[in-house]
């Protein structure tokens, strides 16, 4: 019981964070629920692959994979760019906690905590990109290969 | 063989007006680059739509140079060709005129002039935003108020963060109206949303609702300023070698990711730092 009531309010929330940011960044009106939709997807994927004890980075880039390949779809149905599915995204999984706590802990001259954070949220944002470039490198002949 | 060269006469009239024509093309090709660019996009899907443009306005190829603060352009046809180079300011994410301008890009009607691709794209510069400003408003605080609670936080945290972000983005409204430069723009609106937030928590305190992960809310009610889609757009500029725009890109989220935490430490001042 608890465990879909959390899987439910996290639904409802992921849902509410990645609309909104849809709504700031212009995203045209048929593309929210998807954008929504995808954003709840990657969330729910990171938690439970975190749930069954694989660790934040590799979570996160699968999560982040997922995200990106699962945007190639309402992008080509609505013929929109597929970026917009990316960005929306991934938003959930940005990395707040540690980058807030790299400002406190070096704020408070306390280097060791800072740099632990600090490696922690760069780990997570270099998940995040190398999930959406492999997304993009796999659904994507113009990254797939070189040409001119 | 010197006679047919000399009854070709007529052909440098015909290369300059080949030569205006391609200065005609260049004017389109670039502005929708420029409209792209300042749309968020990546530099390669810029490049692409230049150069469908300019072969369906009837050039043989387009070598675009697209960086993350200008665009640098060859326009060839037969032996003419056509070199331009253009700044691009103001850059921001607008996902409606991006795929307004990509769609037209991939949708060129036949025969068009250069002229007539030109009136589209005014029509495109000129369709109001989607949402309406105090819709964004809400939206922005709502989502960030949604952080709140994905990173831990309660009811609490998400009430103040979700009005701390919707000052802060009320403020950066109206800063991005006067242009001002992005770096005081997230400097002042980042320590306007945590100052809002923190006196929110104080007052709920006040009437003996205290939390213990305020830092949550704190955080979150500054995530609206967070370059993500810069993120994004640099990584697949990397990963595609255009390595000029990545890096720049990631210049330009360092540097408003720095600002966002001068704002928080200038906040930091104001409230003696108990927020840290």
């Amino acid at each position: 019981m608890l465990f879909w009531t959390t899987l439910l309010s996290q639904s409802v929330i992921s849902f509410g964070a990645t609309v909104g940011f849809a709504v700031l960044y212009n995203a045209p009106r048929r593309a929210l629920i998807y954008c929504g939709a995808i954003g709840v997807g990657g969330h729910l994927l990171r938690l439970s692959l975190q749930q069954f004890g694989m660790a934040d980075g590799g979570a996160t880039f699968v999560a982040a994979s997922f995200v990106g390949l699962v945007g190639a779809y309402p992008a080509r149905r609505l013929q929109l760019p597929m970026i917009l599915f990316a960005i929306t995204g991934i938003l959930p999984m940005i990395p707040g906690i540690p980058a807030y706590k790299v400002l406190v802990y070096f704020s408070d001259r306390d280097l060791l905590n800072g740099m632990r954070s600090g490696v922690e949220a760069l780990f997570r944002v270099g998940a995040i990109a190398i999930g959406i470039g492999t997304a993009r490198l796999l659904t994507d002949a113009e990254w797939w290969f070189e040409r001119n | 063989m010197g006679a047919t060269e000399f009854t070709s006469e007529p052909q440098p009239s015909f290369a300059i007006a080949a030569e205006c024509d391609l200065a005609e093309i260049m004017q389109v090709v670039l502005r929708v680059g420029v409209l792209m660019l300042q749309a968020g996009t990546v530099s390669f899907r810029v490049e692409q739509a230049m150069q469908r443009i300019a072969v369906g306005l009837g050039a043989d190829r387009l070598d675009a140079y697209v960086t993350l603060t200008g665009i640098t352009a060859s326009v060839h046809r037969s032996r003419q060709h056509y070199t331009q180079i253009v700044r691009v300011v103001g850059l921001g994410v607008d996902m409606n005129r991006l795929a307004a301008v990509e769609f037209l890009s991939m949708h060129l009607p036949e025969n068009s002039t250069p002229h007539q691709v030109m009136v589209l794209l005014d029509k495109i510069e000129k369709i109001p935003p989607v949402y309406p400003l105090h819709l964004v408003l809400v939206a922005v605080a709502i989502s960030c108020g949604a952080f709140a609670l994905l990173q831990g936080g309660g009811w609490i945290e998400f009430a103040a963060a979700a009005v701390g972000a919707g000052g802060g983005q009320a403020t950066r409204i109206y800063l991005r109206s006067l242009k001002l430069n992005p770096i005081p723009t997230t400097v002042v609106c980042s320590a306007i949303a945590i100052l809002i937030c923190f006196s929110l928590v104080q007052t709920f305190d006040r009437f003996g609702y205290d939390t213990l992960n305020a830092q949550y809310g704190y955080l979150s009610s500054v995530l609206f300023l967070v370059p993500g889609a810069p993120l994004i757009t640099a990584a697949l500029d990397l990963i595609r070698f255009d390595l000029v725009s990545g890096l720049s890109r990631i210049a330009y989220v360092l540097i408003l990711i720095f600002s966002l935490a001068a704002g928080i430490l200038t906040a930091g001042v104001f409230v003696n730092f108990s927020i840290l």
